[in-house]
């Protein structure tokens, strides 16, 4: 492999692409939506002062934490029936603290924090009622997770919430679009980017003047694969920095993201190597990329138990899972590097199959 | 000295057979063309040639390099111009060529100097889907020349240009060869052949039914001919061969019937349908 001809045909497509309409729409897609749905979400909740009411017998700090705020009205209640009107009435949101809870904090027993959300109040005033407490309950301890967050409809029983995978305790909307739109902009450059660079280069016979050039069907393939990492990892950047930033345990996120990415270029790669036209892409990226993005679509839902388990079939199902949980900060690496090797394989196997199918072609 | 040799080059894709048994040979400096009508197996066989596609049988050397062992050496050996305009549409002219000098190692310089060779340097951050077909023709032999290959393939070089880019493209193919490339191009252009090349071969069904100098072609296939204009207009095809046709224009030279007398060979078209039973279109 020749590092110089790989980022000379890298150079060539960062520079072709910018000014390919199809590929710069799928490039900022993503990043426009989520501004478009921060735009959405964000003004809404920006306004105003929250009523939120509290239920904490053994007087945490927590409660000392909220009441400072200027942007909570904090109502302390005598009482769970007292929180339960609050919730159905002008609060945002009611939360019911533990005796110990303090003392648990410290110990590092991740206590349990119940949640009543007012659905009434819509999905600004709760994104940014959901995004205080977390600032606030992350303050209590420096390592670590300090409390299991228990979010429930102020309505619903909390035993009917469901409870599996990605959708795990402490569901944020705001921290869901994050997810869906990283994993749709790298599934948008893997599936449909990636290819449509290798296959534009066979439509337009460019590949011949390539394959006479000294260089080798690999290090095309690696010229693609570092334009598509390349704009991968910077449209991931884009996202996170005009969304949460580097919030939770952003090396794990980090992480993620890259081997998410490389294996997306990779199937990328694939679907570049066996395709030969451009309207091969369109139809082949469509359904190849509904499937990689309906993990992130269905964490919200509770499908049925075979949608389930087909969905556990899906790489990018981890993926989901991994950065859902590395933006709340509830993972480790430990915890996360089953996951993580599970990503990487997936990206390792699609490789070779890439190397097996160009030497097949070469021959 | 040979910078080109085909010994039985043979190509097969599935059932059928594009190039079958082909042997030849081009000289350095030469200018060598394959002709035929489309299908003929003229692109099957400069696809082998320059290593971008593997023979079924038989062998061939490019600048002593073996088109299928030795490919990596012999990609910087030799130059080619695609049947296709591939160029990258959204990059200038200038951003293409930078390209292939990154691709070759070139220094960036040789793009200037290969934009003014070929008339194109003012043109260069032009975006090359602003560019006429001769333009981007002539940026084409720019990119195959960059780095100064021996061999430059020329696969049907004016195919659909105007007789002035077409003009422009022969004239500067003739320098080229001047300067000691060694060119072998495709072409259905019989005239084209004719004017360019030192040797021909005509391809037809994948296999070559005749090769030589064009004059040599004339003279072996066709016919020695000439038309005689007289002064009241009329006119007469003779034969050079045929003794009684020759007294008969002595006769009328001497009693000065003649206003004009014009050769009548066979073009290189007439004696591909000749041998082949078929012309160049079909």
């Amino acid at each position: 492999m020749n590092a110089r001809t790989i980022l000379a045909i890298a150079w060539k497509d960062s520079l072709d692409a910018i000014k390919n309409r199809y590929l710069l729409m799928s490039l900022i897609l993503p990043v426009g939506l989520s501004l478009l749905f921060q735009l959405i979400f964000g003004g809404i909740a920006n306004t105003g002062k929250f009523r939120v009411a509290v239920y904490d017998p053994g007087g945490s700090r927590l409660t000392g934490q909220l009441r400072s705020l200027d942007t909570i009205n904090l109502v302390e209640v005598e009482s769970l029936g007292e929180l339960n009107r609050e919730v159905a009435g002008d609060s945002v949101g009611g939360i019911i603290i533990p005796g110990n809870f303090d003392t648990d904090v410290d110990l590092g027993n991740q206590p349990e924090l119940t949640i009543y959300l007012n659905i009434r109040k819509g999905g600004g005033d709760l994104a940014v009622f959901r995004d205080i407490l977390y600032q606030q309950v992350w303050t209590m301890r420096d390592e670590g997770a300090p409390v299991r967050m228990v979010w429930t409809q102020s309505d619903i029983p909390e035993d009917t919430i469901p409870e599996s995978g990605i959708r795990k305790e402490g569901f944020r909307m705001d921290f869901y679009l994050l997810v869906m739109f990283l994993v749709m902009s790298l599934t948008m450059t893997g599936s449909f980017v990636v290819p449509l660079l290798l296959v534009e280069e066979k439509e337009k016979h460019t590949m011949e003047f390539l394959l006479v050039a000294p260089v080798t069907p690999a290090e095309i393939a690696a010229g693609k694969a570092v334009t598509g990492l390349a704009y991968s990892l910077l449209s991931a950047t884009v996202l996170i920095l005009l969304n949460k930033g580097l919030s939770g345990n952003w090396p794990v996120t980090i992480f993620a993201v890259v081997l998410g990415a490389l294996f997306l270029v990779m199937a990328g790669l694939l679907m570049g190597s066996l395709l030969h036209t451009m309207m091969q892409i369109n139809t082949w990226s469509t359904i190849i990329m509904m499937i990689l993005l309906a993990p992130s679509w269905l964490s919200v839902l509770q499908p049925p138990a075979l949608i389930d388990k087909i969905i556990h079939l899906i790489p990018t199902f981890y993926l989901v899972e991994l950065l859902s949980q590395s933006l709340t900060g509830d993972l480790t690496f430990a915890d996360a590097a089953g996951r993580l090797g599970l990503i990487a394989v997936c990206a390792l196997v699609t490789f070779g199959a890439v190397i097996w199918v160009m030497r097949r072609q070469e021959a | 000295m040979n910078t080109i040799e085909a010994v039985n080059l043979f190509r097969a894709f599935r059932e059928r057979k594009a190039v079958q048994d082909i042997s030849f040979a081009v000289a350095e400096g030469e200018i060598f063309g394959l002709l035929g009508p489309n299908g003929a197996g003229k692109t099957t066989t400069i696809r082998m040639l320059t290593g971008q596609l593997r023979p079924t049988a038989g062998e061939a050397r490019v600048a002593g390099c073996d088109v299928v062992r030795d490919r990596p050496a012999l990609k910087s050996q030799i130059g080619v111009v695609f049947e296709y305009q591939n160029l990258y549409e959204r990059m200038t002219g200038g951003e293409n060529l930078l390209f292939a000098a990154r691709l070759f190692g070139c220094k960036h310089t040789r793009v200037r100097e290969m934009l003014e060779q070929v008339g194109l340097a003012d043109r260069a951050k032009e975006p090359i889907r602003n560019y006429s077909n001769g333009m981007k023709q002539r940026l084409l032999i720019a990119r195959a020349l960059l780095h100064r290959p021996r061999i430059l393939f020329l696969d049907e070089p004016t195919k659909g240009l105007d007789p002035t880019a077409s003009g422009q493209i022969r004239d500067l193919v003739m320098r080229l060869a001047a300067q000691g490339v060694t060119i072998l191009l495709t072409t259905h252009y019989m005239e084209e052949a004719d004017q360019l090349c030192r040797r021909v071969a005509f391809l037809n069904e994948g296999r070559i039914v005749a090769m030589d100098t064009p004059q040599k072609l004339k003279v072996a296939h066709g016919q020695r001919l000439v038309r005689t204009v007289f002064r009241d207009g009329s006119n007469r095809t003779l034969r050079l061969d045929d003794p009684a046709d020759g007294m008969q224009l002595g006769e009328w030279a001497a009693r000065g019937e003649i206003l004009t007398i014009h050769s009548a060979e066979a073009t290189l078209e007439q004696i591909f349908i000749r041998l082949t039973g078929k012309g160049l279109d079909e």
